[in-house]
């Protein structure tokens, strides 16, 4: 959480982190979050796999683990008719240093930090699935890419 | 002359049968007595007629008026009067023909009124609009607000309280997810103009760089961001506040050193219209206007000419400015699609259409020509439309810098409106958004000409009317095609200031995107126009209830009532305080609660100073050895926004615990000494100054209740006894400690009183019987109800005499203060609150819970005897 690269004086500025920015939101994406509850979080994945064979789940920072948590939470309950596509990325962050005193300058600092991407699918066919998840690695930093093809 | 009737008595009886035959002997004989008579001697015939003359005369008017103030055939008895006399006069009895003819001429019928169809026509809607308005301020979306929205009166002006359909969930939602719409165009605007220095200086006088950023803080002096800060009185910081302002400099990207001492520079402060006379008159003093008509309220602009030949002009844009304020994610979206950029190059129009257009003699000059004719203005327009394409595709408004100014000039929406009102939906399913780059949030992305009044005044005056739109939209051969009107189109200067939604500290609590958005400046006579394209967008609309309940949640201050230090928050106050009073008093005692059994002192009202001072009281007697408290008791009330005070205090009440060790890691502590928050607090400097001058201070605190319950206003915040905190540690499921029940001391004689109403009432009815009684005992009654009722209110007043002496001792816990505000937090599912409390007794709260993580207190509420606990947190 702290801001890397640049030194501030606490009594000077005080920190205010602004959003990340996001991927698109599609019907199918679900953005994972350490708040919601996880039951829910499972339905709701659950419902959306059930409709249309497909939900991409995004986890950021601390909620990584909570995103493959329910991925594989997703894949027991499929009972070996869901495959999980994984891909890892970095999302630039920016936090604003707001100044206390009047001499002050407005500063940002950025850091990176690690997000995944989930894609849960039920595969009808063996090979159909295989193609999915070749074209997934083949479109590299979007998995919205591959998504809007299938 | 009995001896004269006598004799005449035979004859007179004679005629009585009465028939023509006699009459002429009749008069005969009566000529005869006359001549006959004797002249009276003993009554003087005039005399006596003049005597009683008066009184026959008021004899005859009373009779002529019998029936009072009526008609003719209204003075007919009963039994004559005939259906629809008034109508037809043959219906009146003849001999009243006369008189009723005569009445009806002199009564005229009643114009009648006209009718609806023409009440309702444009032009009279208009004027009978206007007449409205003169009484009381409407803004310009007043029409389309009082069709949907509970309306009232407030700070001069008719403002929109909260829709009419059921939607309170709806509205956070709307916060949450969506979009919601508040018009604040109610928040007035002040223009100071002059050398940058001299406006700083003069300034300096209402600010204190204690509380935070000041009007001179760097990070807003170029423009690129709006600063927001508390005023106060002149030269009189920490007491007496005005209230909260939010400010702007102009942009001016062309100064090479916008800091320069004698630049001409203009600076916009906006405020809430209930401090906006204080803010004016007290700017006004800053710069030495000394005398009363000098800064007149009512005067809009004053030049003040300072000694060194240096002008100020003061201009009040008060109602010449619209604002709308969007809050949640979706802002952006909806202005992304509302706001086009208009296009600033001449364009080419058809020849037919030009014709048309020259035909209408309202625009002369095109602003838009002039300004944006230099290539500096188009490569500044052409970096904002750049800006603005980035920016409109992040999915929120917090994605952008806090507080960010972004200036655009747009086409008019009215010819963009969609033919359907509907929700959008997100438009960029395929780029992924970067975060935005810093370098592009330079000075001349803030430059707008809004800020030229000559402008906004051109833009009014040639504005298209909603009719003639129309009327040109008709002339389409295919109905439903966009107009397009060229050069005739308005070119709008907008203003976006982005706002970052929560607070900094509650931020870590909830979503930290939670209520940012944008707060969108137009010229004023577009409001209508912008307000219909947003709303057709699928913004939701709020009023006061919905902008205060975001507050709440926020953790931000909602002027003028949550500044209760400033003279318009103890104005607010204390007209909602006689307002419940009132609303308590029409209940009849069995429907109300009784606060003396409940044991609240001041059930409508804050008693801060009492409490304030009972406080420091007990304060002083527990550790006057320890430190020195400046004597003294304040004569104002003051709130703490001394911004390191808070921190420290803050960093004490976050993580008691926690801070104890801190800081005896840091500072070589005694190990044997006892830890305590005070003694560390007491080792700092400003620790110090805290403890020896503050302690009389306010401060807003926001409370998270812990389980059930909703904290209510006037509720009491109290200090947990250690038992408290020992349950609760026991049982997580412990809802709270109760209030015992307290004695009310006039409740027997109450219970008397009542008794003997009662037996006096029955009496009176059984006296209604016997008829010569009845006066007497009604008279009875009566004084003995007026006695009752003097009794009644000697021993109500008697308690609360008793009562107030002790507001700490009122209650078995111990009061530390009052809840401003609460209301169920739809985001956690629990009860929420905002209210002030002692510092003295915050401090103490901590020194009671340093071996906690984080500290609780107790609230009640008016209407209760459970205490609830919550957690207890500053707002910095």
């Amino acid at each position: 959480m702290q801001a890397t690269g640049s030194q501030f004086d606490e009594e000077e500025y005080s920190l205010r982190k602004r959003l990340p920015p996001r991927l698109p939101l599609r019907p199918n994406d679900v953005y994972v979050s350490e708040r919601t509850h996880f039951k829910a979080q499972e339905n709701r994945c659950q419902k959306l796999l059930d409709s249309g064979n497909e939900v991409i789940i995004h986890g950021l920072g601390k909620a990584v683990n909570r995103a493959i948590n329910l991925a594989l939470q997703l894949q027991t309950l499929g009972a070996g008719t869901v495959q999980l596509a994984t891909q890892t990325s970095s999302v630039e962050i920016t936090d604003d240093l707001i100044p206390e005193t009047d001499e002050g300058e407005a500063r940002t600092s950025t850091r990176t930090n690690s997000a995944i991407h989930i894609r849960v699918f039920r595969a009808c066919k063996e090979e159909e699935g295989q193609q999915k998840s070749e074209s997934m690695d083949q479109t590299g930093t979007s998995a919205a890419a591959s998504s809007s093809k299938s | 002359m009995s001896r004269k009737r006598k004799l005449e008595d035979p004859q007179s009886s004679l005629p009585t049968p009465g028939g023509p035959p006699y009459a002429k002997k009749i008069s005969f004989n009566q000529k005869q007595i006359y001549k006959e008579a004797v002249p009276i001697t003993d009554i003087k015939v005039s005399s006596f007629a003049e005597h009683r003359a008066i009184e026959i005369q008021a004899m005859t008017e009373l009779v002529k008026d019998t029936g009072g103030n009526h008609t003719a055939f209204q003075k007919l008895p009963r039994h004559m009067r005939r259906r629809a006399m008034s109508h037809n006069i043959k219906r009146i009895p003849r001999r009243l023909h006369a008189v009723a003819k005569q009445e009806l001429s002199k009564t005229k019928a009643p114009g009648k009124r006209p009718s609806r169809r023409h009440r309702r026509r444009p032009s009279n809607l208009l004027s009978e609009y206007e007449r409205r308005k003169r009484k009381i301020g409407w803004l310009e979306t007043h029409i389309w607000h009082a069709k949907r929205f509970k309306m009232v009166e407030k700070w001069g002006y008719r403002l929109a309280l909260h829709p009419n359909d059921k939607s309170i969930r709806a509205c956070y939602r709307a916060v949450k997810h969506h979009c919601l719409l508040q018009d604040v165009s109610f928040e007035a605007c002040i223009e100071l103009k002059g050398p940058r220095q001299t406006v700083l200086d003069g300034l300096r006088h209402l600010t204190s760089s204690d509380t935070g950023l000041t009007f001179a803080a760097k990070i807003t002096s170029n423009g690129t961001r709006q600063g927001h800060l508390t005023l106060y009185t002149m030269d009189s910081y920490p007491v007496k506040a005005i209230g909260p302002v939010t400010y702007m400099w102009r942009a001016q990207p062309n100064d090479k050193d916008p800091e320069s001492v004698s630049k001409l520079n203009t600076l916009w402060i906006s405020c809430h219209p209930s401090i906006y006379n204080d803010v004016w008159n007290e700017v006004q003093k800053c710069f030495g206007a000394q005398r009363a008509e000098d800064y007149n309220s009512r005067s809009m602009e004053s030049t003040l000419v300072l000694k060194d030949e240096e002008k100020v002009t003061i201009k009040s844009l008060k109602d010449q400015l619209v604002k709308f304020r969007l809050f949640g994610p979706a802002s952006n979206l909806i202005l992304a699609e509302t706001l086009k950029l208009a296009d600033t190059e001449i364009s080419k129009v058809s020849s037919s259409e030009r014709q048309e257009v020259v035909e209408n003699p309202k625009r002369k000059s095109f602003w838009w020509k002039n300004y944006y004719s230099s290539a500096d203005m188009k490569q500044r327009f052409a970096k904002q439309s750049e800006l603005w394409s980035k920016v409109s595709k992040c999915q929120s408004p917090s994605e952008a810098p806090p507080n960010c100014i972004l200036a655009l000039t747009v086409r008019d929406p009215r010819l963009l409106l969609p033919p359907k009102k509907n929700k959008v939906k997100t438009t960029n399913f395929e780029s992924v958004t970067q975060a935005l780059p810093m370098d592009l949030f330079d000075d001349g992305i803030a430059c707008s000409p809004l800020w030229e009044s000559c402008i906004r005044e051109e833009l009014k005056a040639t504005k298209f009317s909603e009719q003639e739109l129309n009327l040109m939209k008709s002339k389409h051969l295919v109905p439903g095609t966009p107009l397009e009107l060229g050069d005739m189109e308005s070119r709008i200067p907008i203003v976006l200031i982005q706002r970052p939604g929560v607070w900094n500290s509650v931020a870590s609590q909830t979503n930290p995107s939670h209520s940012s958005g944008w707060d969108l400046m137009i010229p004023s006579g577009f409001a209508m126009a912008f307000w219909v394209a947003l709303v057709y967008r699928g913004a939701r609309v709020g009023g006061i209830r919905e902008a205060k309940s975001i507050c709440l949640q926020a953790g931000m201050l909602s002027p003028p009532d949550d500044y209760p230090d400033s003279r318009a928050g103890q104005v607010e106050l204390k007209t909602e305080c006689e307002l419940r009073e009132a609303k308590h008093n029409r209940m009849p005692p069995a429907k109300r609660p009784n606060f003396v059994k409940l044991g609240f002192v001041s059930p409508f009202s804050f008693e801060f100073e009492k409490l304030t001072k009972e406080w420091v009281d007990k304060w002083c007697c527990a550790y006057d050895s320890k430190c020195e408290i400046k004597k003294g008791i304040p004569k104002d009330l003051s709130v703490m926004r001394n911004l390191k005070m808070l921190r420290l205090m803050q960093s004490s009440s976050k993580n008691p615990k926690g801070y104890c060790k801190d800081r005896s890691k840091d500072k070589t502590f005694n190990n044997n000494q006892e830890q305590s928050v005070l003694m560390k607090i007491l080792s700092t400097e400003i620790g110090r100054t805290l403890i020896s001058e503050k302690l009389f201070s306010l401060i807003p605190v926001r409370l998270c209740i812990l389980q059930r319950g909703v904290p209510a206003t006037y509720g009491h915040i109290c200090l947990p006894s250690q038992e408290d905190l020992k349950v609760l540690d026991g049982d997580k499921t412990f809802g709270g400690p109760f209030e015992p029940k307290h004695k009310d001391p006039g409740q027997a004689a109450r219970k008397e009183e009542r008794k003997e109403r009662l037996r006096l009432r029955k009496r009176k009815k059984r006296g209604k019987g016997k008829k010569e009684k009845v006066v007497e005992s009604s008279e009875d009654t009566k004084e003995v109800q007026l006695d009752l009722e003097v009794k009644l209110e000697v021993s109500e007043e008697n308690q609360g005499g008793k009562e107030v002496d002790s507001l700490l001792k009122s209650t078995s816990r111990d009061i530390i203060g009052f809840v401003k505000s609460g209301d169920f937090d739809l985001a956690t599912g629990q009860g929420l609150g905002f209210g002030f409390c002692s510092v003295a007794a915050l401090l103490a709260l901590i020194e009671n819970q340093k071996h906690r993580r984080f500290c609780l207190a107790l609230v009640r509420n008016p209407t209760s005897l459970q205490y609830r606990f919550a957690t207890i947190s500053l707002l910095v």
